[in-house]
């Protein structure tokens, strides 16, 4: 069943063009010189129930702004978007009622207030029954260990005691649909794969389909099936990880100790070579050559002492995806 | 509305987390008055009656003008007010929170805000007392009086906060709100009687005033409380700040739904 419909979304920012320095920000006062900006330029897609979907994509490329809009708050400029059959703008409230929000860099929590003040007014907003109410608390308790900070107020938590905090403040209603926006922002490595963890089993419990914006792609290949990503606006792909893995990582780098440093190495197939000492990484595409084919070419004409190959990692093919723009040639 | 009762008691709790910084606004607030208090002094050095106000009426006017100031948020001594507040989320984003909220907005800041009013009359409590002591000021003359002031100050505080929030909602349309904040405490502190009664103005400054909103936020509960507004005519004023009132939720509507739309929140 699909729970989010959009097509041909557009946001258009309308903001002033600002002059540089002293003199033009002068300038700027008497001069109504407009830059449109579009955050969102035409993104279609649908998710499913249960799904875990990745939504990726360099800093500003539109991500955030997607997600105000699914929730309701800002207005798109055009283009259609259906939450559970609701237009988020205009059923805001009842929108509002069955998901849950967390952006990382912001809370929701009372900050004087110890944490447990934030859950008690939540129950009320959404009007979740006692019974689910304590039982969201114990399960929260057991899952991120709320209970140990729980009645300290919130200007007192560590960042991650407060991403903690507020993860479990977006799920108190049971919500159908969940938006992370970088809820690992900042977090060490133990917080992280707690909450990657917690994310799991609510999914899996519960069917909440979770829509996760993140920089760390860890979180991405632990929680998601599906990855979206999104550049200038504009979703340039939009498939499974296993997919993507396929099409573009392709490139392997083969690592090489020779015996004794060769004054010059010259390998047919290789895309990049780098020597150092007795030390050579050789780039290469795994869809035209193999890795023996290299290997033995190499063996061949130079004193092989050890090897090993390396895959790229996603990281890395994402990293490819944003600055060489690979997608947009095989899109169009 | 549940909720909202919720959303106020825990805005009350908010302001008590920071009780310990009170006891320095305390002295402020009271050297501030010493103030007020010499400065009438010295204008009422000649004459013991000024267009039929006796100093001490003026006293009281000028002292319980200040501590309402400090109960209806709008400048004053306690000084926490929404269009500043809502500026600054504006301005870092931090009211995208806000409106993710299922609750109405209008409502949810009211609840805001309603907490904190309950935390000031509180405070004011004492401050008062004191003042009664130190500065002589009088009580209504009857129950009947002090009733009719608390409905009037209700009123007074229902408007500040209508008025408030559409100032709050420019933050909407330019990000910053501070000219436009400034500039309508400035008009209140001027033409409301916060600070000199209208009835020192010309005659017909006096009666366009009247008129005014500006004037049923201080001018009415103020003048219903020294006697100088008295039993049909208070009924009259209070009719008054209930027109305000019922035109400028209106209005406040209206503007949100406009402004809504207009909210840009880059990043984050």
């Amino acid at each position: 069943m699909q729970v989010i419909k959009i097509e041909d979304l557009y946001k258009t920012f309308k903001t002033y063009k600002r002059k540089k320095g002293f003199i033009g920000s002068i300038q700027t006062l008497f001069t109504k010189e407009y830059i449109t900006v579009n955050a969102v330029d035409g993104v279609s897609f649908g998710i499913d129930q249960g799904e875990i979907v990745g939504y990726v994509g360099p800093n500003g490329a539109g991500k955030s702004t997607t997600i105000k809009m699914l929730t309701g708050i800002l207005y798109p400029t055009s283009g259609v978007i259906e939450v559970c059959g609701l237009v988020p703008t205009k059923d805001r409230k009842r929108n509002l009622m069955h998901i849950g929000v967390v952006f990382g860099q912001r809370t929701q929590l009372w900050w004087d207030l110890p944490l447990i003040e934030s859950f008690e007014l939540l129950k009320h907003i959404y009007r979740v029954p006692e019974k689910i109410y304590r039982d969201n608390i114990a399960l929260f308790a057991e899952l991120l260990d709320i209970d140990e900070f729980i009645h300290t107020p919130v200007r007192l938590l560590s960042l991650g005691q407060r991403m903690r905090g507020d993860i479990a403040a977006s799920l108190l209603h049971n919500p159908d649909i969940l938006y992370l926006d970088e809820p690992t922002i900042g977090l060490d490595v133990v917080v992280k794969e707690r909450i990657r963890q917690f994310i799991k089993d609510i999914n899996i419990e519960r069917k909440t389909t979770v829509i996760l914006t993140t920089h760390d792609l860890l979180d991405i290949e632990a929680l998601c099936n599906r990855i979206m990503i999104i550049d200038h606006g504009k979703v340039i792909y939009d498939g499974s990880i296993d997919e993507i893995r396929r099409r573009f990582g392709t490139e392997s780098t083969l690592l090489i100790d020779f015996k004794e440093p060769p004054d010059e190495l010259e390998v047919d197939g290789a895309l990049e070579i780098q020597l150092e000492g007795i030390r050579a990484s050789i780039k290469f595409d795994r869809k035209r050559f193999t890795a023996s084919d290299l290997i033995s070419e190499i063996a061949g004409k130079y004193p092989v002492l050890d090897l090993t190959i390396e895959d790229i990692s996603l990281d890395g093919i994402i990293r490819d995806v944003y600055e060489e723009g690979k997608l947009d040639e095989s899109i169009s | 509305m549940r909720a909202y009762l919720e959303i106020c008691k825990k805005s009350f709790q908010e302001r008590m987390a920071y009780r310990g910084e009170l006891l320095i606004r305390f002295v402020g607030i009271f050297m501030s008055f010493y103030l007020l208090y010499m400065f009438w002094k010295a204008l009422y050095a000649n004459s013991t009656d000024v267009q039929g106000i006796s100093f001490h009426s003026m006293i009281t006017y000028t002292i319980m003008s200040a501590i309402m100031g400090g109960i209806i948020n709008i400048f004053g001594i306690l000084n926490v007010y929404l269009a500043y507040w809502m500026s600054s989320r504006v301005r870092t984003g931090e009211i995208v929170m806000d409106m993710m909220k299922p609750t109405d907005f209008q409502l949810y800041l009211f609840s805001h805000s309603f907490g904190r009013l309950l935390f000031n009359v509180i405070v004011s409590v004492p401050i008062f007392i004191l003042a009664v002591f130190i500065f002589k000021i009088y009580l209504p003359d009857s129950l009947g009086v002090l009733a009719l002031f608390v409905v009037s100050l209700s009123m007074s505080y229902l408007l500040t906060f209508l008025i408030d929030f559409m100032v709050s909602l420019v933050s909407f349309w330019t990000t910053q709100n501070q000219g436009v904040g400034g500039f309508t405490r400035l008009i209140i502190a001027l033409l409301s009687g916060a600070f000199i009664p209208l009835w020192f103005f010309p005659e017909w400054a006096r009666n366009v005033l009247s008129y005014f909103p500006f004037a049923s936020i201080y001018h009415v509960p103020l003048s219903i409380y020294i006697g100088k507004i008295k039993s049909i005519e208070g009924f009259r004023a209070i009719s008054l700040q209930l027109i305000w009132i019922g035109a400028l939720y209106a209005g406040s509507r209206l503007l949100w739904l406009k402004s809504r739309r207009k909210l840009m929140t880059h990043g984050g």
